[in-house]
């Protein structure tokens, strides 16, 4: 997964920013280079960079780790491309660190303090995703009229339940292509099928309306305390409701001692 | 991405990972050597499918994910030895918990001295 976002925020940026970021690599210039495979580098140097998978030695010992917040989308709209760039892979180097960190303490049986760190920049990556892609839709709008997004369509499964079927492209035609129409679980035509979505669709039902009477026995209660009660707020608030029937119910009456 | 310890003694200069399952070799070297600056000679790496495991009394049977399992070997002289994360913590656990020990001792001291002359009153009577 994390993989496949990097591509993605890679091939956007790479769009407004194709010089600068082409022969440097995604960090700042002043990382060193990769050392070739035949010639010798610095061991302390690979080591270094191999601890990178994981936490700051200090953090070892400690029950508790005390992070900040996650990075909200209004503060990544004002960030220029090429900081979202740096910031991923800060987040992905991240990342990684802490799912080593979960992975090695729950070998060692040991609670990994501060799981919700792992959260945190989970939101984070998904809100600087976001960003990108609401710029990469504003430029594709405005250069070709098309929001440049993966092609998609709501489907019913072989359960007769819809959901978004993210299209993608095929080298064979699909009339055809013998593998795809063998492979693909769209539609549905049998029997228990409709029985099931009877059954689903009544569970659905039945919730609906077990809240609907919810909400008008609290009503009737309401009406019955509080006799004098503002009605246009009721309606507001449960606008699903006729609130004027309820009021003529028997069930609204006040406990008043009958004169 | 995660580096994990060898499962298996390995030799010095192998490193392995587990990765998500559609990374490739050729993925998993561009990976570590664009974005972690490791020089790296050669990859292997294989599926592993999640264990079954049976829910304790429910009796249905629970799949973990599958994964990638990835074994990276370092290019040139390199070594590296996957390093000892838990073993501190459990020591500065146990003397953290010894100081509880020692601590809430001392104060139960404390309060029976205080209360050495007050024989068949409440603990509160002291305070």
């Amino acid at each position: 997964m994390a993989f496949n976002l990097t591509k993605y925020a890679v091939g956007i940026i790479g769009k407004f920013k194709s010089t600068s970021l082409a022969n440097s690599y995604i960090f700042s210039p002043n990382t060193q280079n990769i050392p070739s495979s035949s010639g010798k580098c610095f061991s302390s140097q690979v080591t270094k960079n191999l601890m990178e998978f994981f936490d700051s030695e200090e953090n070892w010992t400690k029950g508790e780790v005390k992070v900040g917040r996650s990075w909200k989308k209004e503060e990544l709209r004002i960030k220029s491309n090429e900081d979202l760039h740096k910031l991923w892979y800060v987040l992905l180097k991240e990342k990684n660190m802490l799912l080593t960190m979960e992975h090695e303490y729950k070998q060692c049986y040991e609670s990994f303090p501060s799981p919700e760190r792992i959260d945190k920049v989970k939101e984070s990556m998904f809100n600087l995703e976001d960003v990108v892609r609401e710029r990469n839709k504003a430029y594709w709008l405005l250069e070709t009229g098309q929001t440049g997004e993966r092609p998609g369509k709501v489907v019913n499964n072989q359960l007769g339940l819809r959901y978004f079927y993210k299209m993608n492209e095929h080298i064979i035609p699909k009339a055809s292509n013998n593998k795809w129409w063998k492979n693909r679980k769209f539609g549905f035509n049998n029997k228990e099928c409709d029985r099931f979505l009877s059954f689903y669709r009544e569970k659905i039902f039945l919730e609906k309306r077990k809240a609907r009477n919810r909400d008008k026995n609290h009503v009737l209660g309401l009406l019955k305390r509080f006799p004098d009660m503002d009605i246009n707020v009721l309606k507001e608030q449960y606008p699903h409701l006729n609130i004027d029937g309820l009021r003529m119910s028997r069930k609204s009456d006040p406990h008043l001692v009958p004169s | 991405m995660k580096m994990v310890r060898p499962q298996y003694k390995q030799p010095p200069n192998i490193v392995q990972f587990i990765t998500s399952i559609q990374m490739t070799d050729h993925d998993i070297k561009n990976y570590l050597e664009k974005i972690y600056k490791i020089p790296v000679a050669h990859i292997r790496s294989e599926i592993v499918e999640g264990e079954l495991k049976r829910v304790q009394r429910k009796g249905y049977v629970v799949k973990g994910d599958d994964f990638r399992r990835a074994f990276v070997t370092l290019a040139g002289d390199e070594k590296f030895e996957f390093p000892d994360v838990t073993s501190k913590k459990s020591e500065q656990e146990e003397s953290d918990y010894k100081k509880l020990q020692t601590q809430s001792e001392e104060s139960y001291k404390k309060y029976k001295d205080r209360n050495k002359n007050h024989s068949n009153l409440p603990g509160w009577f002291s305070v």
